[in-house]
């Protein structure tokens, strides 16, 4: 009986142990996923990366629906011609804040289409926004 | 940023602290720790976003955040949104 009893004890240690190690390993796991997003992708938004990436890997038939703010430099001299390029790009006309900032709404900006932007327009500062589920413009985005 | 070292978590300490400019004046709250930034919100309603360099924190001390540019510069180049 007692035999009975410490083989439960050492039963219930062993998966205390297992559990801990578990998530310890599930913690490290996901810090350094976080840790290599924000050294692959330095200028986007983190919460937008993972956004993206939680709803194109979860959702197969996901749209790729983002309203996306491109962020340049205060220095930029020539916003309109950026306006422009996204306009011939994604054929959605921007809007233009801060005098720096391009404010647009566009379908398919899965991630491969936020690093091609980056590699064509290293200008880019930063890149913010959020992604939605409602693929079209039917509901206003923030 | 003095006295901090690059890591994530200590960064992340920062969310929710008050900002303020060289001479004196608050320019929000950070909001998020980007990799390169900081986002600082100021406002309740229409918010106004600052998208700060790590590299523009002079320090940090009793839970305020202080920059090394003024409001006008802090204004003029930092706001975003």
């Amino acid at each position: 009986m007692e035999k009975t009893s410490i083989d439960n004890q050492s039963v219930s240690s062993t998966t205390t142990s297992v559990s801990t190690t578990s998530s310890s390993k599930l913690k490290t796991s996901y810090e350094t996923f976080l840790q290599e997003a924000a050294t692959l992708f330095p200028k986007v938004d983190q919460k937008l990366l993972l956004n993206i990436l939680q709803f194109e890997t979860t959702y197969k038939d996901w749209e790729g629906s983002v309203m996306l703010k491109i962020v340049y430099p205060a220095t930029i001299s020539d916003i309109d011609a950026k306006k422009d390029w996204i306009y011939k790009k994604y054929q959605r006309v921007s809007n233009i804040e801060e005098d720096r900032t391009l404010r647009f709404k566009a379908i398919r900006l899965y991630i491969e289409e936020i690093e091609k932007l980056l590699k064509e327009d290293p200008t880019i500062e930063y890149i913010t926004g959020s992604a939605t589920m409602t693929p079209s413009d039917a509901y206003a985005s923030e | 940023m003095e006295g901090e070292s690059n890591e994530t978590s200590s960064w992340q300490g920062l969310v929710n602290k008050p900002v303020y400019s060289s001479d004196g004046q608050e320019v929000g709250i950070v909001s998020a720790i980007q990799p390169l930034h900081l986002v600082v919100s100021f406002g309740p309603i229409t918010t106004d976003k600052y998208l700060i360099p790590k590299s523009s924190i002079k320090n940090v001390e009793r839970g305020i955040v202080y920059l090394k540019e003024n409001t006008k510069f802090v204004g003029d180049n930092y706001r975003f949104e």
